[in-house]
């Protein structure tokens, strides 16, 4: 195990990651002009300023962003506000590769599994880039690039001038309205035009899903009174809850995303109660396939992956069945209401839930 | 249990320009042979359908053409909206599975409107597969031509006919991207001797006539005539889908080759469904293959967990080189590297 990875272990397995976010309903109608002005926005809470990808062992980003989010019958509806001194953009043209530019993305799994997810990026010109992916690309993908956000409302607005290196901009806010019936248009029960989906197909009182946020910053410079990314430079990553490896694509590491009906005041942050399960079995994946390289087969054992402290305490078992080239871990771990629970991780990365 | 023959197509490069009309009537489709007429979903225990259907299909360098004749005395059509549910009217339908790894593979569905269903399976409905309808074919070009009166049950029209261009880089996306030019890599397209797994399906309703209306007579199951026979109403079992081969060289000099694997294949795939029928009998998989009672006169070898499995199946080619495929709980079919 490499320091860097420790480390990153480390900071990953504190308590407050992933991020949680309780996201409740709108009160009022939300205009998507890019403004967070609507009333129904007061109530929600802004989530943490986000954080460089890689966590903590990185310099805090040199500008401020963070995000808020409600929701209603028909849409997921996300805020963000990000702090740019040089509001620019270049890319019009929908599912260009938007993270040339700077960006703000969106990655959601609703039923968290860690498979078929969906990636939304877009740009100050309000250029989208929306795709699915099957899997992960460690996994091998694909990313489904023809797929669409077919019902999605999005606005940007800025808070200064586009692409005008004269003046200095205070940044640019963006309004995101992302319906169900997207995210479940496979479900032969979702309607065909904007109307509420039947339950389970919106969220309920407690459903959670897992969620990030991702920012691309590039460091640029002014050339001819516009503005060019400085060549050879790496992009920024600045993301709300941190991954701990330059990628994204790790959707075990997203926030947690809460629904809620209740008012603010009376609602609370239910804890996913698999959480030991789920980060024991994905600490076994990357022990596993390191030890795949190394090896050609699959570690039988939690040891033999070579991961020397124990699961956590709250998992009981821990069992792996390998085949020449599949696998399952199964974890059974102990509730907080004292229920025990099977979890499962297949070789590709999907992690579900078993019946006993 | 009988192993079932898919379908063969050799598919010829169009020497001229076709035009996506409807009509078949580009001097290019000459050289297309017909499909065989198609035949019930289930084979040759249902009867003959009672209309003929057949297709054509040729390519160039943007392209993958098909060309489709259905008879049809009473030519209707009500969905207009993009990705409805096309076979609830009468339909043509395409499967396409370009790797024959029975994943990640198209569908699209058509009516006498040209009201297009397009969509991505991950993995077949029997695997857990989702159809994923917000997936798209852009650049895709199909019409319809009527040969008769569409919607009108005054008279007896002769059919349709249905012309579809779909593009290389619409169905190539979620496997590889474009280089850093942004030109779709040469690996898009097909070059002599590639072979893709296509199937064709059309969806008949039993009408009665109500005045000047034509209507589904209610409660009667839809008739269903592929081109490759799929032994169960069933479209997506892509191992019975046909083999469509696309070749540079000009009819009569060009010849079909066999799929090398296709023994493995259909051995594999009895085994699948053997696997499957036993878990659902007893809660679990068998100790060993032994127990299912297969055909197969292949040495296949079974390594499983409690959910999963691989079945592998080595096979000598007919050039004498030895290989070994295997399918796995999911039906996904590779080749294991040695």
């Amino acid at each position: 195990m490499s320091l860097a990875w420790a480390l990153a272990t480390l900071a990953l397995s504190s308590p407050t990651l992933p991020r949680e976010y309780l996201c409740f309903r709108a009160t009022g109608e939300i205009r998507i002009d890019g403004r967070l002005d609507d009333p129904a926005w007061a109530t929600a809470p802004w989530t943490e300023d986000f954080v460089d990808i890689e966590g903590h062992k990185r310099p805090k980003p040199r500008y401020r962003t963070r995000a808020k989010m409600l929701w209603d019958d028909r849409f997921l509806y996300i805020g963000a506000e990000l702090e740019e001194p040089h509001v620019w953009a270049t890319l019009t043209r929908r599912d260009s590769v938007i993270f040339q530019d700077n960006d703000f993305e969106v990655f959601l799994d609703p039923d968290g599994d860690t498979h078929q997810y969906y990636e939304l990026e877009m740009n100050a010109l309000n250029t989208l880039w929306d795709l699915m992916l099957i899997k992960p690309y460690r996994d091998g993908g694909p990313a489904v690039f023809h797929w669409d956000y077919r019902r999605i409302r999005t606005a940007v607005h800025v808070e200064g001038t586009l692409n005008d290196p004269k003046d200095e901009d205070r940044g640019w806010t963006i309004e995101i309205a992302i319906p169900w019936n997207d995210l479940f248009e496979h479900q032969s029960q979702i309607p065909q035009d904007d109307s509420p989906p039947p339950t389970p197909w919106r969220p309920s009182e407690g459903t959670t899903w897992r969620l990030n946020f991702s920012r691309v910053e590039w460091d640029v410079e002014v050339a001819n009174g516009s503005y060019r990314k400085v060549q050879g430079r790496p992009e920024h990553n600045w993301v709300w809850s941190p991954q701990g490896a330059i990628d994204m694509h790790r959707p075990e590491q997203w926030g947690y995303l809460q629904f809620t009906e209740k008012p603010p005041a009376d609602a609370r942050f239910v804890p996913d109660p698999a959480k030991p399960a789920r980060q024991a079995l994905h600490r076994f994946y990357y022990a596993a396939r390191a030890y795949r390289e190394r090896h050609g087969s699959w570690p039988r054992t939690w040891k033999e992956a070579g991961l020397t402290d124990p699961p956590p305490a709250e998992v009981l078992s821990f069992r792996v069945h390998t085949t020449p080239s599949l696998y399952e871990a199964r974890a059974t771990v102990r509730y907080p209401d004292g229920t025990t629970h099977v979890w499962v991780l297949l070789n590709d990365s999907k992690i579900l839930e078993v019946k006993k | 249990m009988s192993v079932l023959e898919p379908r063969r197509y050799l598919c010829h490069r169009a020497r001229s320009p076709i035009e996506i009309d409807g009509r078949l009537d580009d001097p290019a489709w000459q050289e297309a042979p017909w499909t065989e007429d198609f035949v019930d979903i289930e084979g040759d225990r249902r009867p003959k359908p009672r209309y003929r259907t057949r297709a054509k299909m040729l390519w160039d360098d943007e392209f993958f053409y098909i060309g489709a004749e259905l008879e049809e005395p009473n030519v209707w059509a009500t969905l207009t909206e993009h990705d409805s549910v096309i076979f609830l009217d009468n339909d043509f339908e395409v499967f396409l599975d370009p790797d024959s790894d029975s994943h990640l593979y198209y569908e699209l569905e058509l009516n006498a409107l040209t009201t297009t269903w397009d969509l991505l399976l991950n993995r077949p409905y029997k695997d857990g597969g989702t159809p994923i309808s917000n997936w798209e074919m852009p650049g895709l070009r199909t019409a319809v031509w009527i040969d008769g009166t569409l919607n009108n049950p005054l008279d007896t029209d002769r059919g349709w006919s249905v012309e579809i261009a779909i593009p290389w880089t619409a169905i190539m996306e979620p496997r590889d991207r474009p280089d850093a030019s942004g030109r779709p890599p040469s690996t898009w397209r097909p070059s002599e001797g590639t072979t893709w797994r296509v199937n064709f399906s059309r969806v008949e309703w039993d009408v009665t006539i109500e005045g000047t209306k034509i209507r589904k007579v209610p409660d009667r199951p839809e008739h269903n005539w592929v081109w490759s026979e799929q032994g169960v109403i069933d479209m997506h079992r892509p191992e019975h889908w046909g083999y469509v081969q696309f070749t540079l060289l000009p009819p009569g000099q060009a010849a079909f080759h066999e799929d090398p694997s296709r023994e493995a294949r259909a051995a594999l795939h009895e085994a699948y469904y053997a696997l499957h029928d036993h878990r659902r009998a007893h809660g679990r998989w068998p100790e060993a293959l032994a127990e299912l009672g297969l055909n197969s006169r292949l040495p296949l070898a079974l390594h499983a967990t409690p959910s999963l499995f691989e079945v592998h199946c080595p096979v000598t080619y007919p050039d004498g080189s030895r290989h070994v495929w295997a399918i796995r709980q999911d039906a996904l079919v590779w080749e294991v590297s040695s």
